[in-house]
C-alpha cells in the first residue's frame, strides 16, 4: 500500500509528538508518498504507515484515496472491488450502519465521492474496463445516498440503551419494513452482518451449556447473543428461559447453603442465604417458613419469625406445618391464647394430633 | 507538460485564469487588463479585432462588431430567444444551414461558435503570453441553465480555437470552488447568486471536506445586466424623442454610443447616486448637431430594474425549494457577476436571505478562478476537491399528445443512468420515434430538442403490449447517451446525443483552419 498523505491544517509541527513522528509530519507535502517518506527517513513503510495513521487520527494529516490506491497497487483489483459491492445493500455500499443519521450518511457519501467520483481518477490512466466498473460503482453510491438520506432519521442515531422489551418490539416491525422497501436485499451492513454472525455463535455455545444444565454459562452466552442481535426472537426467549432456570438453580443452591449454615450452627448466615433465596424464589412460602423456623429455633427475633410465618400462611393457609410453627412462636413469646388458636388450627388441618393435644391441654391449664 | 487554464466565457466580458501552486491566478493581458471584452469585429480594411480593440471601435463600426454572442450560441434561428435578441442587436442575425443562428460580419456569414472561438483564442493568447508555455487544456464555464445544445456549441468553439476542453462547468459551481479555497474546513451550505451581463443563475451547494455537492440550481438565460442597460436606453430614447422629436433607434452609431454611455453611467451609479450622460454630436439634424446631456439618478435606474431583480429573488425561492431547504439554512451568500455590485441587488439579496453577502471575492473574476481550480483538480492524479454537479434541466422524451416525459429529472447528480418503460400507441406499430428533449416545461415543444432517432423492428402486437425501454446515461462530463430497446426482442438502438444545430465535422475543420491563420495574424498585430 502506497499513498500520498496530505496536510489538513498546513501545520508542520504538533505538540506531543516523538522525534520520529515529527520528522514524518515535516515531510508531508501532498506530493511525497508514504513509500518515499519511508525511504528518506529509513523508518520502514510499516512504521511510517503507523505514524500516518496516528497523525490522521489527530486530524493533522489526510490519507486520501486509500481504497482506490489499494485497489490499484494490486492488493485488490477494481473488478474485485466492484464485485464485492455488487450484491451489497445500500448501507454496505455507503458504509454506514442501519441506524445512521443524515449527517453520518452525508459524511460517508462525501468519503465515497472522494474515492469513486470519475474526477478523482480523471488524470490517471485507468483501463477502460476498470473505469466502467468505477463509474458503475459511483452510481451505486449516488443511488444509495439519495435513498438513505431521505429515509434516515434527522436526529441522533438510536443507542443500544433501550430496554429489552422495546428492542423486542422493533424486532417484529423492522424486517417487514425492510422487506417492503428493499425486497432484493436483507438491508444489513457489513458490521451488522458481522454482529449477526457473532450472535449466532454465542447462541450456539449457549445452547450447548443449556443442554448440560450449565445455566450460568448459557445465560452469559445468550445475553451476548442478544446484545449482538436484539432482533432475533429465539435469543430473547432462550435468555428468559435460562434466567428462570438460573433463578431456580441459584435458589436451590441458596437453600442448600442455608441448610449447611444451620448444621454448622450459624443462624445468621442461614438467615442471609434464605433472605437472598427469597428474592429469586419462585415458591416463596417455603422460604418464609424456613426463615421463621430458623429464627424460632435459634432464638432470633420472634417478631420477625412471626411475620415470616404469617407470610407463609398467607400464601398457603392450609399447611398445618406453618400453623404449628406459628403456634410454637406464639408459645415462646408467651402469647398463650394465640398459641392455642394456632395449635387448634394445626389440628383442624390434620397435623400431628397427639403431641399437639398435650400441648393444648398444658396451655389451657396455664390459661386457667 | 503545459499548464491548464480556466476561462469564463461571458456575455459581455471574459476572463482567463490559471493556477500557481494550486492557487488561482487571474492572467492580465499584456496591457494589464484582467477582463477581455467579449467583442469581435472586422474592420473596413478587413482586419479582425478581438476583445478590447474590438470594443473600442464598436461605436464607429456597430454593424460589424459582434458582442453578446453568448445570448444566441447553440440556439435555433427560429427560437424565441433569437427573435428577441435580433431586435436588440445592431448586427445582422441570419439563419444558418442547420437551422442555427449565425451572424453577418464584414460581409461574411459566421457561425456563433466561430465568434466565441475568437474570444477563446484571445484568452488563449493572453495565457500563453503570460505563461510562456503552451496550454494543455481548459475548463470553460457556462451558465448552469445552458442546455446541451448551448454547451455543445461552446465545446465546438473551443475546438475551433484549438483548445482542448477538459470540462465545461457551470458558472455558479466554479464560483463555489473559488470561494471554497478561501474558507475553513467546516461543512456549509452556500448560495451563489450569479447575475452577469446576460444570464442569471442561482445555485445552492453543500461544501463538505473536499467535496462540493450541488444541491439545486435555477436560473434564467435571458436576464442580465444588459437587460437593465436596455431599459435605461429605452427611457433615454423616450426622453430624447420628447425633447428633440427624433427617433434615435435607426441611427446605429448613435445607439452604440448611447449603449456605451448608459453602461458606464450604470456602473457609476453603483457607488454614486447620480451620473451624467454627455454625448456631444449625438446626431445630425437639418438644424445642426444635437448634443445630448442628461443626469440619471440611482432611484430612476432602480425603478427601471426592480421587477427584474424581483424575478431573480423568485428564482432563488425555487432553487431553495429544489434543494429542500429554508432561507435560514444557508450559511453564506456569494454574489457573482458585475451586476451584483448594484446596491439594489445587494439590498434585495440581504432582504431575502436575511444576511449580508460574502464580500471576500471579486465578482468579475471568481468564475474564471474557479474554472482554473477545477482544471487543476481534474488534471491532478489525486485531486483535493471533487465537484458533484447536477442536471439543471430535466431530460426526457416526447410521448403521446406531444407531452414531455422526463427520464432524468432536474437537479439529479451526475453521473447517472435512468431507464423508463414505454409502449406503442397503436396496433402493430413496428417502429417508434425517440425525440429527446431538455427543459422544465410540460410540453415537449416548449423544451429544447436535442436529437431524434427511430427504434425499428418492434414486436408486432396490440397497442400497449410491447415493452420499450428507454435508457438515459449522462456521464460526469455531461455527455448524454440514449438507448432504446424492445425489451421482449432485444432490438436495440444507442445514440450518443449530438446537438441538433451542431456544426458538421467538416465545418469545424474548416473553421479551425481559418482560426489558426487568424491566430498568426493576431500575433503579428
Amino acid at each position: 500500500m502506497n499513498y500520498v498523505p496530505r496536510l489538513i491544517k498546513n501545520i508542520h509541527t504538533l505538540p506531543g509528538l516523538t522525534e520520529q513522528e515529527s520528522l514524518v509530519l515535516s515531510l508531508i507535502d501532498g506530493k511525497t508518498s508514504a513509500n518515499e517518506i519511508a525511504k528518506v527517513t529509513g523508518f520502514g513503510l510499516a512504521t511510517v504507515n503507523k505514524t500516518l495513521e496516528k497523525l490522521s487520527k489527530m486530524d493533522a494529516v489526510e490519507i486520501q484515496h486509500r481504497e482506490t490506491e489499494q485497489a490499484k497497487s494490486g492488493g485488490q483489483s477494481i473488478k474485485e472491488l466492484y464485485m464485492s459491492y455488487e450484491n451489497a445493500d445500500l448501507y454496505t455500499i455507503l458504509g454506514v450502519s442501519e441506524n445512521a443519521n443524515v449527517e453520518q450518511i452525508k459524511q460517508a457519501y462525501f468519503e465515497k465521492t472522494k474515492m469513486f467520483h470519475p474526477d478523482s481518477y480523471y488524470a490517471r490512466s485507468v483501463p477502460a474496463e476498470d473505469k466502467h466498473f468505477l463509474v458503475d460503482l459511483y452510481k451505486k453510491v449516488q443511488q444509495a445516498y439519495e435513498t438513505l438520506k431521505n429515509k434516515a432519521p434527522k436526529k441522533e442515531p438510536e443507542t443500544a440503551k433501550q430496554s429489552s422489551s422495546a428492542k423486542f418490539e422493533t424486532t417484529v416491525i423492522k424486517p417487514q419494513q425492510q422487506a417492503k422497501q428493499e425486497p432484493a436485499h436483507s438491508a444489513m451492513t457489513d458490521q451488522i452482518r458481522e454482529r449477526v454472525k457473532k450472535a449466532r455463535t454465542y447462541y450456539k455455545i449457549g445452547m450447548e451449556a443449556f443442554m448440560k444444565s450449565n445455566y450460568a454459562t448459557a445465560y452469559l452466552n445468550f445475553k451476548l447473543a442478544n446484545s449482538y442481535n436484539p432482533y432475533e426472537k429465539d435469543y430473547m426467549d432462550k435468555l428468559k428461559e435460562t434466567e428462570k432456570y438460573m433463578k431456580v438453580e441459584r435458589h436451590q443452591e441458596l437453600l442448600k447453603k442455608a441448610d449447611i449454615s444451620i448444621e454448622l450452627n450459624k443462624p445468621q448466615d442461614a438467615i442471609d442465604f434464605l433472605k437472598s433465596a427469597l428474592e429469586m424464589a419462585h415458591e416463596k412460602k417455603h422460604v418464609y417458613y424456613k426463615l421463621a423456623l430458623v429464627m424460632h429455633d435459634f432464638n432470633q427475633s420472634l417478631k420477625e419469625a412471626k411475620q415470616y410465618c404469617q407470610e407463609a400462611i398467607a400464601l398457603d393457609p392450609k399447611n398445618p406445618d406453618y400453623h404449628l410453627l406459628l403456634a410454637k412462636i406464639y408459645q415462646k413469646a408467651g402469647l398463650v391464647k394465640s398459641s392455642v388458636f394456632e395449635y387448634e388450627q394445626t389440628m383442624a388441618l390434620g397435623g400431628k394430633t397427639d403431641d399437639i393435644k398435650t400441648e393444648i391441654k398444658q396451655l389451657k391449664s396455664m390459661l386457667k | 507538460m503545459g499548464k491548464t487554464i480556466g476561462i469564463d466565457l461571458g456575455t459581455t466580458n471574459s476572463c482567463v485564469a490559471t493556477t500557481i501552486g494550486g492557487k488561482p491566478f487571474v492572467i492580465p493581458s499584456s496591457t494589464g487588463n484582467r477582463l477581455i471584452p467579449s467583442y469581435f469585429a472586422i474592420t473596413q480594411d478587413e482586419k479582425t479585432l478581438i476583445g478590447v480593440r474590438a470594443k473600442r471601435q464598436s461605436i464607429t463600426n456597430p454593424k460589424n462588431t459582434i458582442f453578446a454572442a453568448k445570448r444566441i450560441i447553440g440556439r435555433r434561428y427560429d427560437s424565441r430567444e433569437v427573435k428577441i435578441a435580433k431586435d436588440k442587436l445592431p448586427y445582422e442575425v441570419v439563419a444558418g444551414p442547420h437551422g442555427d443562428a449565425r451572424v453577418k460580419c464584414g460581409g461574411k456569414i459566421m457561425s456563433i461558435p466561430e465568434v466565441s472561438a475568437a474570444i477563446l483564442l484571445e484568452a488563449k493568447k493572453v495565457a500563453e503570453g503570460f505563461l510562456e508555455n503552451s496550454i494543455e487544456g481548459a475548463c470553460i464555464t457556462v451558465p448552469a441553465y445552458f442546455n446541451e445544445n448551448q454547451r455543445q456549441a461552446t465545446i465546438d468553439a473551443a475546438e475551433i480555437a484549438g483548445l482542448k476542453v477538459l470540462r465545461i462547468i457551470n458558472e455558479p459551481t466554479a464560483s463555489a470552488l473559488a470561494y471554497g479555497q478561501k474558507r475553513g474546513k467546516k461543512n456549509e451550505l452556500i448560495a451563489i447568486y450569479d447575475l452577469g451581463g446576460g444570464t442569471f443563475d442561482i445555485s445552492i451547494l453543500e461544501l463538505g471536506e473536499g467535496v462540493y455537492e450541488v444541491l439545486s440550481t435555477a436560473g434564467n438565460t435571458y436576464l442580465g445586466g444588459e437587460d437593465i442597460d436596455n431599459r435605461i436606453i429605452n427611457s433615454v430614447l423616450e426622453d430624447f424623442k420628447k425633447t428633440h422629436n427624433i427617433n434615435l433607434k435607426d441611427d446605429v452609431m448613435a445607439m452604440q454610443r448611447l449603449k456605451d454611455a448608459v453602461e458606464r453611467a450604470k456602473i457609476e451609479l453603483s457607488t454614486q447616486t447620480e451620473a451624467t450622460i454627455s454625448l456631444p454630436f449625438l446626431t445630425e439634424t437639418s438644424h445642426g448637431a444635437i448634443h445630448y446631456n442628461t443626469v440619471i439618478t440611482r432611484n430612476k435606474v432602480e425603478d427601471l430594474m426592480i421587477d427584474l431583480i424581483d424575478q431573480t429573488i423568485q428564482t432563488c425561492k425555487n432553487a431553495l425549494e429544489g434543494a429542500g431547504l429554508k432561507k435560514d439554512d444557508i450559511d453564506e451568500v456569494i454574489l457573482v457577476g458585475g451586476q451584483t455590485r448594484a446596491p439594489l441587488v445587494i439590498k434585495k439579496v440581504v432582504e431575502f436571505f436575511g444576511k449580508q453577502p460574502n464580500r471576500g471575492i471579486n465578482p468579475d473574476e471568481v468564475v474564471a478562478e474557479g474554472a482554473a481550480i477545477h482544471a487543476y483538480n481534474i488534471g491532478s492524479p489525486l485531486p483535493s476537491n471533487i465537484l458533484v454537479d447536477i442536471t439543471a434541466l430535466s431530460l426526457g422524451i416526447q410521448t403521446k399528445g406531444g407531452a414531455f416525459t422526463e427520464i432524468i429529472p432536474q437537479n439529479t447528480p451526475v453521473p447517472i443512468t435512468k431507464t423508463r418503460k414505454f409502449t406503442t400507441t397503436y396496433d402493430n406499430q413496428d417502429a417508434v420515434r425517440i425525440s429527446v428533449y431538455q427543459g422544465n416545461e410540460k410540453m415537449a415543444n416548449d423544451n429544447e430538442l436535442l436529437g431524434e432517432f427511430v427504434l425499428g423492428g418492434i414486436r408486432l402486437a396490440k397497442k400497449g403490449e410491447p415493452n420499450i425501454e428507454v435508457g438515459f446515461d449522462m456521464n460526469s462530463e455531461g455527455i448524454l447517451k440514449v438507448t432504446a430497446k424492445d425489451a421482449d426482442l432485444g432490438t436495440e438502438q444507442t445514440v450518443t446525443l449530438e446537438a441538433k444545430s451542431r456544426l458538421s465535422e467538416e465545418e469545424i475543420r474548416e473553421m479551425k483552419d481559418k482560426m489558426s491563420s487568424l491566430e498568426v495574424e493576431l500575433k503579428e498585430q
